[in-house]
């Protein structure tokens, strides 16, 4: 029998030996037990290895490529935003910032102590504008996250150096208007938009202009009243001491904090960064109602994937119906994850195939994904 | 048993919607670019979070690895596959990291996993006895050397070549043949008593 080699598998195994060298391991093999044991074994590490799952919580790959977006560019806003009820909820949530800033200015600074619990973040500067220009845009929970301090380091700082700076400047005096091409999708978008945001379509332009429209009013009348306040507040925050002035920071951050460091939005939240603006409502409201739902239960899981499959069915012409059939997707496979029950698998294969068999499937990379992930 | 061919699995360059976007996000379209990122961020997370081993920090890598690509992307060839290029930068983001002297502050806690094992599956391994394997081996990967992680991680889960791994990490692919000899054979005998029987399953269960 030739010399073992058992120096040499790992090479084998991983396809990267010269082809005289692999031959002669392969005839190796054929007549070593043991070599070829231990290369079974290797296999079986590496194979075990790619079965480890990496699940952060719930959201999170939601929420991703709209915070790399937003370092690369802070956006003012898109045109698939929120609903106009997000809007209303950002109007109160501004008065209720407001009012007492507002007051403050005829009372005697009061100590950090009373300050509501605000999370940790950078320091803002001009806060007052900031935290009141910023609040509509909150209501979306695609929005850079303040870090947690101990997640805070100097590759941090390095990096809100090279890429971060416009995430911490702060926010303009007034609330930035969508960008002309973004906004509805127009013919010049179409390509784009056909592939990532299948909300946005001419079909859809109308819709989307009215609530692009009238954001864009609210979103004016807001600013002019923040600039007033502001303006308000800058008079009474020059008066106090710079100590009383640093103190006050985090106050006036802290209603909007939460909503930046929680990435992993509650349902409430999550609902509100449905595509929305150009689909039929009805079906609007089924996904987000959708994307709200947690499964708590095996039995619950398999409901969602359901109802996902159901809806899939029923908006099959809608523009948005690909993004909704990868999520039937997803809910199989997260129903599977959940269960680990076969059959589950048989389900999500059938789906994903089903998905993949579609010429129009924009998203059959991910969906290729995720069969990858449990056929390994 | 079948060997796993040196090809990634990635993205071919031949994906004309890949390819469509990344062109788009060449030109300056962020939404292309957000696309790319959801095509490719479970892959990327999972490099840094293998690496790292803190969600936290695997949350920057990821995010920070997509603004270098994104800042290198006019030079990037569109006729390669973007996949394994986007890993090479997150691990190269990772092991510097780890390497980092605050880094080194931030040990992980004993018994700490940021990675559940999934139970069941469909894997080689079955039932209690794969739950087990899969812990075991996470503590054992935990418990290598970052360099070794790396290289384990790169090859045995993306499935990048030797050749992608070394320029991901600076090193030759000598130290990548050697790293990754070490970390298996670490791993290997540390699953070692759930493999005999598993070894045997998987021949059957081989695809």
């Amino acid at each position: 029998m030739s010399e073992h080699v058992l120096d040499r598998l790992g090479a084998y195994l991983d396809a990267e030996l010269p082809s005289a060298e692999e031959a002669a391991v392969s005839g190796h093999l054929r007549e070593c037990p043991q070599c070829a044991r231990h290369l079974e074994e290797l296999g079986a590490v590496d194979r075990l290895a790619r079965t480890l799952a990496v699940e952060p919580g719930q959201g999170y790959f939601e929420s991703l490529p709209g915070r790399v977006r937003d370092r690369l560019a802070p956006r003012p806003k898109r045109a698939s935003g929120p609903p106009l009820w997000t809007l209303a909820a950002a109007a109160a949530l501004l008065l209720a910032v407001l009012t007492p800033l507002t007051l403050r200015q005829i009372r005697p600074v009061a100590p950090a102590a009373e300050a509501p619990r605000a999370a940790p973040g950078p320091p803002q500067p001009t806060p007052a504008t900031l935290s009141v220009a910023r609040v509509p845009s909150e209501a979306l929970p695609a929005k850079p996250i303040a870090r947690a301090p101990e997640a805070k380091r100097a590759s941090d700082a390095k990096v809100d150096k090279e890429v971060g700076a416009l995430v911490m400047q702060p926010a303009p005096r007034t609330i930035p208007v969508p960008r002309p091409g973004t906004a509805s999708g127009g013919a010049g978008q179409a390509g784009i938009s056909a592939f990532v945001d299948p909300w946005d379509t001419l079909a859809n332009a109308r819709h989307a202009e009215e609530v692009a429209a009238a954001r864009k009013r609210q979103a004016a009348e807001a600013a002019a009243e923040a600039q007033a306040r502001s303006l308000e507040l800058d008079g009474a925050v020059a008066g106090a001491s710079s100590d009383e002035r640093d103190t006050a920071t985090p106050r006036e951050e802290a209603p909007a904090a939460p909503a930046r460091s929680n990435f992993a939005a509650p349902p409430a939240a999550k609902s509100a960064s449905a595509p929305a603006g150009s689909i039929a409502s009805g079906t609007e409201a089924r996904y987000k109602a959708l994307l709200a739902r947690r499964a708590g239960t095996a039995d619950e899981a398999r409901a969602l994937r359901e109802a996902w499959r159901a809806l899939a069915r029923d908006v099959a012409q809608d523009p948005a119906a690909d993004e909704i059939r990868e999520r039937a997707v997803e809910a199989a496979a997260e129903t599977y994850r959940f269960t680990g029950d076969p059959r589950d698998l048989d389900e999500l294969r059938r789906d994903a195939e089903a998905y993949l068999a579609r010429a129009d499937a924009l998203r059959a990379e991910r969906v290729r994904e995720l069969l990858r992930e449990f056929d390994r | 048993m079948e060997r796993r061919s040196t090809k990634p699995v990635s993205v071919a360059a031949a994906d004309p919607v890949e390819a469509d976007l990344l062109a788009k996000a060449q030109g300056g379209n962020l939404f292309a670019f957000e696309e790319i990122v959801r095509r490719h961020q479970r892959r990327v997370y999972g490099v840094a979070l293998r690496i790292v081993r803190r969600h936290e920090v695997a949350d920057d890598v990821a995010q920070e690895a997509f603004i270098r690509a994104y800042q290198s992307l006019a030079s990037f060839d569109l006729g390669r596959p973007f996949a394994p290029w986007i890993c090479r930068i997150a691990a190269n983001l990772a092991v510097n990291h780890v390497r980092s002297p605050e880094a080194r502050e931030e040990a992980l806690p004993e018994g700490h996993a940021e990675m559940p094992a999934r139970e069941g599956g469909s894997g080689p391994l079955d039932g209690v006895l794969e739950g087990e394997a899969r812990r075991v081996l996470q503590r054992a990967m935990e418990r290598l050397p970052v360099e070794q992680r790396a290289v384990f991680t790169l090859r045995a889960v993306e499935e990048l070549s030797y050749r992608e791994i070394a320029d991901a990490l600076g090193i030759s692919i000598g130290t990548v043949m050697s790293r990754l000899s070490r970390a298996r054979e670490k791993l290997r005998e540390a699953v070692l008593p759930y493999l005999g029987p598993a070894a045997a399953r998987a021949r059957g269960d081989e695809r």
